[in-house]
């Protein structure tokens, strides 16, 4: 084979992983007039990413044709992940990515801008187990991708060489272009499916960080020198009907030592509604192990 | 009219007392303590405070001229601005800079005399400063409103703006309005950042 023959293919190959996502690939608007992406998931949603919309109930949503006004149906701003409604749309025609991926398998971002497809290739820069971000989301791998992005491509799909989806393709922090893994976008949309959102879990506990010198800290079995104090008790929440006081110390949950505020949002965060805790609770000095059952978060306001 | 230089230092009193001789008031009198003041306020005719040394030591001057009605001329250069509000209500009717010169001196005591108040031009920073205190006080997270935290407690729901309007009962501009200040007060450029940093720094329920 001839090498001119063997670049025009590796080509063809390229543009072929990218054409066989597209039909599945949304351009989304917002009102302000911005443009991202977004993936057909399932039969009538689309999925994109969270932040951009900004707090809008309404996109427009285009496959290269007239676009259409959808509904956003949730968002989950522990994860980035936006629930479109677009009822006249065919089911998707991605399959999942059944390769490997590891750092450096090779990645494509295939999106949607208001002027038809784009792709940009790339690598895989990061490829770790699940974790918890800093906005409290359980993401079901850590994904960062090697790779030119443009805000276009935000809920973009990655896909890997067979055009096998991975993940959506979002904006992190410090310029860093994240996954939210498939998996991660599946347990969000049947959330969305159950019960029409994304419950969010809830105690009804306000905190406030204590810093602990040395000597308190060590007497308290306390690692680090932070722990919270709880400085009020929202009414009718799973805390009020629990047996929690002002002023108690929450030193940890369920065994494990919890060294401020961060830490206890970051483990509520990734508990589901209906799971019972123990707070490990420190009263006036004394040790106290108390049950709650998650809530969830009012979505009214209280008076 | 009869001026009293007071400062706590007999040094600064004696200074105070030659400026005001050098303008030509020549029946003026120093005094170094509160006490002495408070005597001799009482005994003096339409009298006129000059105090001088570092606040907030010298308040206590200010504060017993205040209380005979007596009119004060503060020389001060580091007067905080919040402790302008106080001083003026305490009867401080000039604040003058500590280098002033005769002729100022005399035209601030001139205009005192005529029941006026007199800010120096140099202390328009000095009342800048503190608006801008007052300013970052505000973009504390403690500044958070009760409506701001409504609102916050809302977008971590995953509500749009036009659900929270509609539960709040507000138009859906109020409700970017207070996101705009929310993101500003916290430092925060993502809804889930606002709701992140809000609920660590305890102004969001868990």
């Amino acid at each position: 084979m001839k090498e001119g023959t063997s670049l025009a293919s590796w080509s063809a190959a390229r543009a072929r992983v990218v054409s066989g996502v597209v039909p599945s690939v949304a351009c989304i608007a917002t009102r302000r007039n911005r443009h991202l992406s977004g993936i057909v998931w399932g039969k009538e949603y689309v999925v994109t990413a969270a932040e951009p919309l900004a707090g809008a109930d309404q996109v427009e949503v285009s496959f290269g044709e007239d676009p259409v006004v959808a509904d956003v149906l949730a968002t989950d701003m522990t994860t980035d992940i936006a629930v479109l409604r677009v009822p006249e749309h065919a089911a998707p025609a991605w399959k999942r990515s059944s390769l490997p991926v590891d750092a450096g398998s090779i990645v494509a971002l295939v999106g949607r801008g208001a002027r038809g497809p784009s792709a940009a290739w790339g690598g895989v820069a990061l490829a770790g187990p699940a974790w918890r971000s800093r906005r409290g989301g359980t993401l079901a791998r850590r994904l960062e991708f090697d790779v030119r992005f443009t805000p276009g491509l935000e809920g973009a799909a990655a896909v890997d060489v067979e055009g096998g989806l991975i993940a959506m393709a979002v904006a992190g922090a410090g310029g860093k272009v994240l996954g939210i893994p498939a998996e991660t976008v599946d347990r969000v949309l049947t959330l969305v499916q159950q019960h029409g959102r994304v419950p969010q879990p809830y105690l009804g506990l306000r905190l406030q960080p204590l810093w602990l010198d040395e000597a308190a800290a060590q007497r308290l079995g306390q690692g680090a020198s932070g722990t919270a104090v709880i400085a009020g008790i929202d009414p009718a929440s799973p805390a009020a009907g629990a047996d929690v006081a002002l002023g108690d110390l929450l030193l940890g949950i369920d065994g494990e030592r919890l060294t401020g505020i961060g830490a206890v949002a970051s483990l509520l965060a990734g508990t589901a509604p209906g799971t019972a805790l123990t707070l490990d609770l420190l009263r006036a000095g004394t040790p106290r192990a108390v049950e709650v059952r998650v809530g969830e978060r009012p979505r009214r306001s209280r008076p | 009219m009869t001026p009293i230089a007071a400062a706590l230092s007999p040094a600064l009193g004696d200074e105070l007392l030659a400026r005001l001789v050098e303008i030509g008031e020549h029946g003026a009198v120093a005094v170094h303590s509160v006490p002495a003041l408070e005597r001799l306020l009482p005994r003096s005719r339409e009298p006129i405070v000059l105090v001088g040394g570092p606040w907030p030591a010298s308040q206590a001057l200010v504060t017993a001229a205040g209380q005979r009605r007596a009119p004060v001329l503060l020389l001060s250069d580091a007067l905080p601005g919040s402790a302008l509000e106080a001083a003026l209500q305490d009867g401080v009717r000039a604040v003058l800079p500590v280098d002033i010169n005769a002729r100022t001196l005399r035209a601030a005591l001139d205009a005192v005399g005529q029941g006026l108040t007199v800010l120096a031009g140099g202390l328009r920073p000095v009342l800048g400063a503190a608006t801008e205190a007052r300013a970052a006080e505000k973009l504390t997270p403690r500044g958070l409103t009760a409506r701001e935290r409504e609102i916050l407690a809302l977008i971590a729901t995953g509500a749009s703006n036009k659900t929270i309007a509609r539960r709040l009962g507000v138009s859906p501009n109020t409700v970017k309005f207070h996101i705009v200040a929310v993101f500003a007060k916290l430092d925060a450029a993502t809804r889930a950042e606002a709701v992140a940093k809000a609920a660590r720094l305890g102004e969001l329920s868990l």
